[in-house]
């Protein structure tokens, strides 16, 4: 009798459970979807460049990563084209948060290549519109819808990231649009910040290229900047040569950034960013060891398309 | 045919009735169970909200502050501990007692504590947001975080490799993911805390975090990460840091944030994947699949064990509840609601429209 109660009650509960529960099954798949190809023009360009300026944040300052800051002309239509093949990795809009997301100043795009670099496309002015199999050809449009397009024109960025050796990549090394940058990047300002002292020197254009400085190892850095007058294309400031009486004692190229769990920096400073910048926003380059004596202390720089500046300090060492 | 008249033994029919007896007590019991373990929510408060350019006004009701600017909305109790809140762009942020609006183009942040009145500009650039009455102020590259205090003070600040794409945080902990399939998890201090190395996401062809979890308890936190393989991982608390439980592998892929709330008991854990609902059992590791085509607009823990999600399909909007891994029921609601939030004990859902918001209260029946 206690069975049959039993056998009773288990298939009341049964019967109880499957029709107040939801239906539970496998795990689902997903359906890959051929990748759509899509042709088509590309905008004109009014404005073109990679940022790398600083930015002011906690009370302190950070390096943008490399982006490629890409404004398109009045009238244009607000697109451009993948330099990537491949999926989707993630997408994001703008707008602000329900109460589980995050605040979103932009819309971007991460498109996963099977090299292990991801590009990725941001606008901050609109949401970047993705087709419905989630995937781009290297050349398809990448669009945008906003109530402002004017400012969606000139509000793109472009940045690169490699997955393998986990660095910032600068983009242009990616790029495929054709622009015109025949301006030089200008000196601002140089300054040498003691390592084991506490001695520090600057120099700006204002001031006579000669200088009386303590002997010892010092992190050099510049501010320095790459934008025509005009306001028109300019590939950023890429290489950096430093020599010492006609030897080169430092040369630096800006086309990886390695990240951390600390951050980023770019000329393998120590991650957070900040660290990278001194006091002043100047950018660290690298260490120089002045020994004592008097010595001609060449500075170039060079923008990614090659227009280079130099400056010429004589120091004595004392 | 003497023996043709039909009778039934007494013995037998002494054992039928006991058992009709038995089938009421037992379906009364189960059904008083079901009644406890599924609350009804009940529509019991609908306020709306002209949109109009003002800074926070409070006004007292009966048990919730109900607040409007041109761009948020929200209710928060009058013990001032429990907000409610909704928010149409990422610069300006309602907490417990304080209001954060961010001013991009001029690099500063006003933080108002709405209850004595103090204002604060301070100077931070960056977008705040607001989770277990904490404030945090996340960098417009999303490459950065700094948390505050409630007297304008940065807590801890931390620069990220690659862009945040999922968040979480409880009372004392916090956990990041970005773009390269980092996951820090920190302390109130923003101190880091270890959980291991060699994450389950890391043999994927990406590694990106679409979606992190922790339970209201601090006792156990759950990430999806991973793009191909898409990843699963529950951790739990092992000494001061936290160890890998349970880790599934998941059929399909992501493309973005993904909705995953724990049960507020930390039983169940649930996540709107793009092919279906995932459950998993935190307990037991038992993991459920339900496959759906509806889209899930927002989700929220609710009660002991339910979780709520506000579901979009082609038969309309409606909130599912769910308990201890099944669909309960559901509630069809407006089909321009957009965001659900658990006040506690009522359930608050935001409805938008071009002229006007509302906020629906629900009460549990």
């Amino acid at each position: 009798m206690r069975i049959l109660m039993g056998g009773l009650i288990f298939i009341f509960v049964i019967f109880f459970l499957s029709s107040s529960g939801g239906s539970l099954m496998a795990e689902g798949e997903t359906e890959n979807s051929e990748p759509r190809k899509v042709l088509g023009l590309f905008g004109s360009i009014t404005s073109f460049g990679t940022a790398f300026q600083n930015t002011s944040h906690d009370n302190g300052s950070s390096v943008a990563a490399m982006n490629l800051a890409i404004a398109l002309s009045k009238g244009a239509v607000p697109q451009l084209e993948s330099a990537f093949s491949g999926p989707i990795i993630y997408r994001q809009l703008r707008g602000g948060g329900k109460t589980t997301s995050l605040p979103r100043a932009a819309s971007f795009i991460a498109v996963g290549q099977d090299d292990g670099f991801i590009g990725i496309y941001q606008n901050s002015a609109g949401n970047i519109v993705t087709p419905p199999t989630s995937w781009y050809e290297k050349g398809s449009k990448i669009t945008v819808e906003s109530e402002n397009p004017a400012l969606a024109q000139a509000s793109w960025q472009m940045s690169v990231f490699d997955t393998n050796n986990a660095t910032w990549v600068n983009p242009l090394l990616f790029n495929t649009i054709t622009f015109a940058d025949t301006a030089a990047p200008q000196f601002i300002s140089i300054a040498f910040h003691g390592v084991d002292s506490s001695h520090e020197y600057a120099y700006d254009k204002k001031l006579k290229p000669t200088m009386q400085v303590k002997q010892g190892k010092y992190r050099l850095g510049m501010e320095i900047q790459d934008r025509t007058q005009k306001g028109g294309s300019f590939s950023g400031v890429h290489s950096f040569r430093i020599l010492m009486d006609g030897v080169t004692v430092l040369e630096k190229k800006l086309d990886t950034i390695w990240v951390s769990a600390d951050g980023y920096a770019p000329f393998n400073n120590k991650p957070p960013s900040k660290n990278s910048l001194d006091a002043h926003g100047r950018l660290i380059i690298g260490e120089l060891d002045l020994v004592r004596g008097i010595h001609v202390l060449d500075i170039m720089a060079a923008d990614f398309s090659g227009n280079a500046a130099s400056v010429q300090l004589r120091l004595t060492v004392e | 045919m003497e023996h043709a008249v039909i009778s039934y033994p007494r013995r037998k029919k002494k054992l039928i009735l006991p058992l009709f007896a038995l089938l009421a007590v037992i379906y009364i019991f189960i059904s008083s169970r079901r009644a406890s373990e599924y609350p009804i929510l009940m529509r019991t408060e609908a306020i709306r909200l002209p949109q109009t350019a003002v800074l926070p006004k409070l006004l007292q009701t009966q048990t919730l502050i109900q607040f409007e600017t041109s761009d948020r909305m929200g209710l928060m109790n009058s013990s001032n501990t429990t907000v409610a809140l909704t928010a149409k762009n990422g610069k300006n942020v309602l907490g417990p007692g304080f209001y954060a609006e961010a001013f991009p183009e001029q690099k500063k942040l006003v933080l108002d504590d709405l209850f004595s009145g103090n204002r604060m500009e301070l100077p931070y650039y960056g977008f705040p947001f607001s989770r277990a009455g904490r404030i945090f102020i996340l960098r417009p590259d999303q490459m950065g975080a700094l948390e505050l205090d409630k007297q304008g003070a940065a807590r801890w600040t931390r620069e990220f490799g690659t862009p945040v794409t999922a968040f979480s945080a409880q009372s004392t902990l916090s956990a990041w993911g970005d773009l390269n399939g980092t996951l820090l998890l920190l302390d109130d201090t923003g101190i880091l805390i270890d959980i291991g190395s060699n994450l389950p996401w890391s043999a994927s062809a990406f590694q990106c975090v679409y979606a992190i979890a922790i339970s209201k308890d601090q006792k156990a936190f759950a990430v999806i990460a991973g793009y191909k393989p898409l990843m699963m991982s529950l951790f739990i608390k092992d000494g001061a840091g936290f160890k890998v439980a349970k880790s599934i592998k998941l059929e399909g892929k992501a493309d973005s944030e993904i909705p995953m709330v724990f049960s507020n008991d930390g039983s169940w854990l649930m996540a709107a994947l793009p092919d279906g609902v995932a459950m998993l059992h935190t307990k037991t590791g038992r993991y459920l699949h339900q496959e759906r085509k509806s889209t899930v607009r927002a989700m929220t823990p609710f009660g002991q064990s339910q979780i709520i999600v506000l579901v979009r399909d082609s038969n309309g909007e409606r909130l599912e509840i769910y308990d201890k891994g099944a669909e309960a029921y559901a509630l069809p609601v407006e089909e321009s609601a957009y965001d659900i939030v658990d006040g506690f004990n009522s359930l608050i859902l935001t409805e938008e429209s071009e002229l006007q918001s509302k906020l629906t209260r629900y009460g549990v029946k």
